[in-house]
């Protein structure tokens, strides 16, 4: 992983996690910022089946790298295909929810090839630069990425 | 100029809330501008490079069509609407 003082991911990340948030409050989507832990956990209903969601970012090595982006199960804080929302099939012409453990876009660490995903894109430290599909760049805009995408998800992986 | 409901200004304001900014925008579009100009004009002026950024009116969490004029889409003056990037997955 990129060495990126902790303090300065961190001061980073509190900045946009704080411009983010009348974004967050509008959509009725919750945010909680572990600082020390460079953790950000979001929650928000499904708008299919309205039941819970827990989105996890980390974000070791912010901005060098982009951050780690996984929906959780609320209990065990582990991957599961239930806690995973479900792609859809009408709104976007693709979705970056299609495969359990992975938010295939350019600023989410599991996409690259690095990390076990299926793309390059030039590795890990170009993710800013990347054009393909979505983009996003902050915090912000992540969220906004993600629920342009969970908008249209009909239910969960499994 | 006068206007009228047949005769509207060529203009509207429109108030633009990005997922970045604290605090949302004023801009004045012409009417007959494309829903798709009108938010990449707006996403640069926040300073944000969306793949195919479009609007949505504030709470309807509906993208409105990039290829449509303002007006066509049915967007009024005074609107409040939210800057959103319709890009796809890869």
């Amino acid at each position: 992983m990129t060495a990126v003082p902790t303090d300065v991911s961190r001061a980073v990340l509190e900045k946009e996690v704080t411009d983010a948030a009348p974004w967050a409050e509008r959509h009725s989507w919750e945010l909680k910022l572990v600082p020390d832990q460079l953790v950000l956990d979001v929650r928000m209903r499904h708008p299919a089946d309205e039941g819970p969601l827990l989105l996890r970012g980390e974000f070791v090595g912010y901005r060098a790298v982009p951050p780690l982006w996984l929906f959780l199960d609320s209990q065990t804080l582990s991957v599961t295909p239930h806690a995973w929302p479900s792609r859809g099939a009408g709104g976007n012409p693709s979705s970056i929810l299609h495969s359990v453990g992975i938010i295939c876009a350019h600023f989410s660490r599991r996409a690259y090839a690095a990390e076990s995903g299926p793309h390059d894109w030039g590795g890990l430290a170009n993710w800013a630069q990347v054009h393909e599909g979505v983009h996003a760049e902050t915090v912000g805009e992540m969220l906004a990425a993600i629920d342009a995408h969970l908008r249209y998800s009909p239910g969960r992986m499994g | 100029m006068e206007t009228t409901p047949d005769h509207p200004t060529e203009t509207l304001t429109v108030e633009v809330f990005a997922p970045t900014d604290r605090h949302p925008r004023r801009f004045a579009f012409n009417r007959t501008e494309t829903v798709g100009a009108a938010a990449e004009s707006a996403a640069r002026d926040f300073g944000l490079h969306p793949t195919a950024p479009s609007f949505e009116v504030e709470g309807t969490k509906i993208p409105l069509d990039r290829s449509k004029t303002l007006a066509d889409a049915g967007v009024h003056d005074g609107e409040k609407l939210e800057l959103v990037d319709v890009g796809g997955g890869v």
